[in-house]
């Protein structure tokens, strides 16, 4: 048992994280370009997706089985965190079931997983593999056939564009969703 | 459209709300009658919950937090937790997240991370409106109904919260916390009592809220000695299920002397159409005070004891659910059953918080932030046959059944 007497080995504890957090002046907001939200069983996905984004890109990211530990506004505060991004990344249905519900500001893209239950308030960009059944997306009508990368380069020109549907035989769906969402940030 | 700015960094941008509560009735057999108070086995209603979160971005990496929780049926508002939660990677340069993993630090009143529920009380984020034992008798997560004055374990202090992911095994969550800790201002821990309405003979009797959270309106500590609670899970990435440890120890007493020691385990597997939890939990109290139900000359006390005594409770609930329906299907019928074990105090006779419990229960989840719930519960107290003449005289009972009716919402 720790015993803390008049609480002043607490309040040096206290003292030292101030210290700390000083060592470095204080930042402005610093939100970061993309942010990549994935589940515990698809690390092997966000490595992919992470390795294949251009250098330039600033991005973090987030395994949604921390929910499964964090308390009960868990939720709103990763949301709140997430939110600060230009682009936030679903990866595979995991981030999909766990944050079913929420309506995000920034720009959404969707990795592998046909599911609504997550929406943006303004761009959200569907990236399937060609075989994927898109049929719970029928209502989204602007579809980009890609078979390379020069395809998604022209994506910048086209962002009004729903679903991206990639062809596998020449591209791995993972790696096309990083270079389109490098693409939409402007690298 | 792409939406081409960076960031949020207004005002309104930065605050962000949440919320949920609760209505329902309830209506038992069996329960002893008490002095002062209505006759608990009356069919009554309830506000028991109406909390709204508030999350405000002070800073890049620093969120300032609180619950506002409308309690005792609406009539006044009381904070279940004010914190501040400082990102240290974002303030360490040398802190590398990737390598390192997550670190966190929370300095206020904080809810203590002490098994599973207390840390998912909402009943959202449950399958049934009453709480285990382990919520309720033992942790200081639930007050004894009807005198709701405000639900979950808080208490003033700081926590360090470190994750990290193992390899593709899964993730690992450590929290640390220094808190005031549970106590009490007499030489007994467990002081809370009400008195049984038996006539001439009016013995007292603990209500058992949990161990009771020390003086908590006050702004100090009634001692110097802290309280440490340790908490640790694990998540498999394999499997939809998080287990972990935890462990509390700290004075109680005003002398800091004597020490109340709480641990257990516990496990939640939670798949799309099925769940299943369980929480077991054992408290060592050190105490050399306490009234013996046989020697003390005066009032009689039914559940109190000399000396040292462990309590004990655990849980196991399963829930399935058979029918789904609407978009995505987002709405189902669950069906839920809990079976519960308690005994607050192993060196007694006979309390009534020695018992068994079960609850079959279902829910029915109507629109997308909104359910209904019907749950049935029997209990039986162990060792009713050493139950002395006025408990039985005030009304009490072997068999307490208790039928429950809730609305759910959250936002």
């Amino acid at each position: 048992m720790i015993n803390f007497t008049y609480g002043k080995r607490l309040l040096t504890i206290l003292l030292g994280v101030l210290l700390c957090l000083s060592i470095e002046a204080p930042k402005t907001w610093s939100a970061v370009d993309a942010y990549v939200i994935y589940g515990g069983k698809n690390k092997t996905e966000k490595k992919i997706f992470l390795a294949k984004l251009p250098k330039e890109v600033s991005v973090k990211s987030y395994n949604v089985d921390l929910l499964a530990v964090a308390d009960y506004s868990g939720k709103q505060k990763a949301l709140a965190k997430f939110q600060k991004a230009s682009v936030i990344v679903l990866l595979l249905n995991d981030p999909m079931k766990i944050l079913m519900g929420s309506i995000l500001k920034p720009n959404l893209i969707i990795v592998q997983s046909a599911m609504e239950t997550v929406k943006s308030e303004t761009l959200t960009l569907y990236v399937l593999s060609k075989d994927f059944d898109i049929s719970p997306l029928v209502k989204r009508v602007k579809v980009l056939e890609a078979t390379n990368h020069d395809a998604l380069k022209k994506l910048k020109d086209l962002e009004s564009v729903d679903v991206i549907r990639v062809d596998e035989k020449f591209l791995d769906v993972i790696q096309a969703a990083s270079v389109a969402t490098g693409t939409l940030l402007g690298y | 459209m792409w939406n081409g700015s960076v960031g949020a960094e207004g005002l309104a941008d930065r605050l962000h709300l949440s919320g949920y509560g609760n209505f329902h009735s309830m209506d038992h057999h069996g329960l002893p009658r008490l002095v002062g108070k209505d006759d608990p086995n009356d069919l009554f209603f309830q506000m028991r919950e109406f909390s709204i979160f508030f999350d405000f971005e002070v800073s890049d990496g620093i969120l300032a937090s609180l619950e506002m929780q409308a309690a005792e049926n609406a009539t006044h508002f009381v904070p279940a937790y004010a914190y501040i939660d400082i990102d240290i990677p974002t303030y360490v340069p040398f802190w590398n997240e990737a390598v390192l993993g997550g670190l966190g630090f929370r300095v206020g009143r904080i809810l203590v991370p002490f098994l599973s529920y207390n840390e998912n009380k909402p009943n959202y984020k449950q399958n049934l409106m009453s709480q285990p034992f382990t919520a309720w008798h033992l942790s200081p997560v639930v007050p004894s109904p009807p005198d709701f004055n405000r639900v979950g374990w808080s208490d003033v202090g700081a926590m360090v919260n470190w994750n990290h992911e193992v390899g593709d095994l899964g993730l690992v969550d450590l929290k640390v916390g220094v808190i005031g800790g549970l106590g009490s201002d007499s030489n007994v821990l467990d002081d809370n009592t009400v008195t049984l309405a038996a006539g001439a003979m009016t013995p007292t009797i603990r209500p058992r809220d949990g161990f009771i959270q020390n003086t908590q309106f006050d702004l100090r500590d009634n001692n110097s000695n802290k309280a440490t609670v340790v908490k640790l899970s694990f998540v498999p990435s394999a499997f939809p299920l998080d287990i972990g440890a935890s462990w509390y120890r700290g004075a109680w007493d005003p002398s800091g002397k004597r020490t109340l020691q709480m641990y257990g385990i516990h496990a939640n597997w939670l798949a799309h159409d099925w769940t299943l939890k369980g929480e077991w939990v054992q408290a060592d109290v050190e105490q050399s005070a306490g009234t013996n139900v046989v020697t003390a000359p005066g009032p009689a006390s039914i559940n109190t004891s000399t000396g040292d005594y462990t309590s004990s409770a655990w849980y196991v609930e399963g829930s399935y659910i058979p029918f789904r329906w609407g978009l995505a299907g987002d709405r189902y019928l669950r069906l839920v059953f809990r079976y519960d074990e308690v005994d607050t105090n192993n060196k007694v006779d006979f309390t009534p918080f020695n018992k068994y419990r079960i609850t079959p229960g279902m829910e029915l989840q109507f629109a997308s932030n909104a359910r209904l719930r019907y749950e049935f519960q029997h209990s039986k107290l162990r060792d009713f046959s050493n139950a002395p003449g006025p408990f039985k005289t005030a009304g009490g009972k072997e068999h307490i059944n208790m039928h429950m009716v809730s609305l759910i919402f959250w936002f």
